[in-house]
């Protein structure tokens, strides 16, 4: 029961933060290309691979990871802007969207974890 | 309502059901690939069903777009796991698992989009 509140608990923060974000960068850049959805996506992919190197604490890593970066990125977000862009036939932004945040996220989550390795190591 | 209290409640219950469908599957990637791909359909179809439709509130509306499929889709979690496959050497399994998350949500939201445009030109403008 405890587990289900704490990912219920990061859930609300992180869909509150991914909404705030989306706002504020929705509102400063203007662009066909869904610029905030892709950088909570990247920002989240990294943090999560943060977080998973350096804490290993169950409870902690429910609410922050599943929890909170769960419903801080979205992927449904990413198939509904990616399928506006095909309609609007933007056609090199979609390719640039899905396989940039395809490609990115996975390196995002890789250097996530390598910086997580690199901040153990100076704590020793 | 207030936005981020709708948000909040719509983002609680997308991560608990996430959550629960993660533990209730025998393998990790099995729960990502079906709330990515269900939550994508959800996503857009809702969106679209929503679109002009004004007897439904606005905090309503983002409880359960922004809020519930938001947080019951992630991309954080399968960055991960496509990354721990290609470092495993599962080439294979991760083109294929990459291609469901990606591939079928995008063709899950068109499909959704496609729905919900074929039930507004049968009822001739007037959505029940």
């Amino acid at each position: 029961m405890i587990k289900i509140l704490l990912v219920g608990c990061g859930g609300i923060l992180g869909a509150v933060t991914r909404y705030a974000v989306n706002v504020y960068i929705s509102n400063r850049i203007y662009s066909l290309f869904p610029w905030a959805t892709f950088s909570i996506n990247m920002v989240g992919s990294f943090l999560l691979g943060l977080f998973l190197i350096i804490f290993h604490e169950d409870n902690f890593i429910l609410f922050i990871g599943t929890g909170f970066l769960g419903s801080f990125t979205t992927l449904s977000t990413f198939s509904y802007e990616g399928i506006q862009l095909l309609k609007k036939e933007k056609i090199k932004l979609f390719i640039a969207y899905v396989l940039g945040s395809f490609m990115m996220g996975i390196i995002f989550a890789y250097a996530g974890i390598i910086t997580g390795k690199f901040i153990i190591e100076s704590f020793k | 309502m207030n936005k981020y209290i709708a948000i909040g409640i719509g983002g609680f219950i997308g991560a608990i059901l996430r959550y629960l469908i993660e533990i209730s599957t025998p393998c990790f990637y099995c729960s990502t690939m079906f709330v990515n791909s269900v939550g994508s359909f959800g996503l857009a179809f809702m969106t679209a069903l929503f679109l002009n439709l004004s007897s439904i509130p606005n905090w309503l509306k983002i409880s359960i777009t922004v809020g519930f499929f938001g947080s019951f889709t992630t991309f954080s979690t399968f960055s991960l796991e496509a990354l721990e496959l290609l470092e495993n050497g599962n080439i294979l399994f991760f083109f294929f698992y990459s291609g469901i998350n990606l591939l079928l949500g995008l063709l899950f939201a068109a499909i959704a989009l496609y729905i919900v445009n074929r039930l507004r030109k049968d009822k001739k403008g007037n959505l029940i």
